[in-house]
């Protein structure tokens, strides 16, 4: 059969965002695939170097992924605070660890539903939406803001949490905890669902690695890693949880570790709420600009392994700054490799399976 | 196999050694190589447990370019900083993307941003910005035309 390319984007449903997905199609089966990004490059990396360095954080939330504003603040942030050799206060770390979790349930059900609806299971986009509400709520609560916070500080948090927060909170938690389960449930039971995700687009583990593939997507190939965990940095090594891995390298293997990912945050959460210790949220004498010097910081972010590198000449403004966006890779180990030889009608389900964010992409 | 760090310190391919931690549990091994033994030091580094290039970032120091790459073991969670420096005369370096599939992006965004060219890659074109574009946006010699900044 004769065979032709498809431009998949850079405006369509499945994209979430701009960029191209072109596709060699073969009848019904994908032949090659190629991806085109960079629709949303707005220099990032070129802009902080003409601000100052607490300039910068309300457009580091801004500017990368917008699904999950937190955990960028937190590696900008995080490596600025590397250069300038601080220790945060324990409360801090611990309000850090509980919004950069609230936050990670919040963008993980930002990828349900948006994968959800891709599929046509738009009962679990309307119920995903309704709990990510919550989970804003709750961020509001704590910041002020619902998706973009400018919650964080050098050496702390701009502010302690709200009086009666865990009171609310513990609830909230408990409540979805349940119907988390009920969710697994209901997709689990739906047919449809199993035949559209189960040995889809098989993400083999070498090759993952090789190419960078970090994350949820990385673990459903079977690899146990996570920072978090094994390299622990603010307060994680506190807590108890474990590392969702899958088995079967596939579609349904990175939805379900990443519904593993949302109860454990859950519990990461409630045991941070219950031993809180008192002290300070901020450190308050911290130096106005880094000295000379470079520093990675490293975090595990709800997409993947997200990292920023700053390298300061010790003036105002930031030498070099530069991002890990785990997505740029987790892209570049997708496409081709792991929609070649499925259906073009399964594309939406294997790409929207890896969790894009066009924000962090093309920076 | 070796310990890595052992091996980094003990090959005198390796200058400026320094072992600290990135984070608890995770060993950060910075160190620098020149330009001509570059490649076979990357080629000792993945024999003995690399697993991926995590991050390239260029930098302009003075009249050179340094060029950081971050190269990670995911499984023993070690990080190698290795700079090395190029003249901004010449403008090249050997491409790793034989070593690694995943070193593609990461060279052309380089290209992209700053012009440096990555001998060996097999598709080397621009990324993130227009096909047809002549600017090298990263470089201190691009200026940002915003009132009030420099």
């Amino acid at each position: 059969m004769s065979e032709m390319w498809i431009n998949m984007g850079p405006q369509h449903p499945m994209t979430h965002g701009l960029w191209n997905l072109r596709v060699k199609v073969d009848g019904e089966r994908i032949a090659d695939a190629r991806a085109e990004i960079g629709y949303l490059h707005r220099g990032i990396e070129k802009i902080a170097e003409i601000k100052t360095y607490t300039e910068f954080i309300p457009l580091s939330d801004r500017f990368l992924c917008y699904a999950s504003a937190m955990s960028w603040e937190m590696a900008y942030i995080g490596a600025v605070e590397k250069v300038m050799n601080i220790e945060i206060p324990k409360r801090a770390s611990y309000i850090r660890v509980i919004v950069l979790e609230l936050q990670r349930i919040a963008s993980h059900l930002m990828w349900l539903a948006s994968w959800t609806a891709d599929l046509g299971l738009l009962t679990m986009f309307l119920y995903a939406m309704r709990e990510r509400e919550q989970f804003l709520d709750l961020m509001q609560m704590i910041t002020g803001g619902r998706l973009h916070y400018v919650y964080m500080r050098f050496g702390g948090v701009v502010k302690d949490l709200p009086e009666g927060f865990k009171e609310i909170a513990l609830p909230v938690l408990d409540q979805f905890e349940k119907r988390l389960r009920d969710y697994k449930h209901m997709m689990d039971e739906s047919e449809v669902f199993i035949l559209r995700t189960k040995g889809k687009g098989i993400w083999e583990k070498e090759y993952a690695i090789s190419m960078g593939v970090t994350g949820p997507n990385l673990r459903a190939s079977g690899v146990k890693t996570d920072l978090r965990k094994e390299t622990p940095y603010l307060s994680y090594a506190d807590f108890d949880f474990d590392i969702a891995t899958g088995t079967a390298c596939d579609t349904y293997d990175r939805y379900v570790v990443r519904m593993i990912e949302m109860s454990e945050s859950i519990k990461i959460v409630r045991e941070a709420l219950k031993k809180l210790p008192d002290g300070d949220f901020k450190l308050f004498s911290i130096p106005r600009v880094p000295p000379k010097g470079s520093a990675i910081f490293m975090s595990e972010d709800p997409r993947g392994l997200s990292a920023a590198y700053l390298v300061s000449d010790g003036t105002l403004h930031p030498y070099r700054l530069k991002f890990r966006s785990p997505t740029y890779f987790n892209i570049q180990g997708a496409v081709p490799a792991i929609i070649v030889n499925e259906r073009i009608a399964d594309v939406p389900s294997i790409i929207g399976s890896i969790d894009v964010c066009l924000g962090e992409v093309d920076r | 196999m070796t310990d890595l760090e052992t091996v980094i310190k003990s090959n005198n391919l390796f200058k400026n050694v320094s072992v600290t931690e990135y984070h608890k549990n995770g060993k950060l091994i910075k160190t620098e190589i020149d330009k001509e033994n570059f490649k076979n030091g990357i080629k000792i580094l993945k024999s003995n447990g690399i697993s991926n290039l995590l991050l390239l970032t260029p930098y302009e120091t003075g009249n050179n370019i340094t060029i950081t790459y971050h190269l990670f073991d995911v499984h023993n969670k070690i990080l190698v900083e290795l700079s090395v420096s190029i003249e901004q005369g010449s403008m090249e370096i050997e491409s790793l993307t034989d070593l690694w599939d995943g070193a593609n992006w990461h060279e052309r965004e380089a290209y992209d941003m700053f012009g440096i060219v990555f001998k060996g890659h097999p598709n080397l074109e621009r990324i993130l910005q227009m096909k047809d574009s002549d600017r090298f946006p990263l470089r201190k010699s691009f200026k940002l035309n915003v009132e009030g900044n420099a």
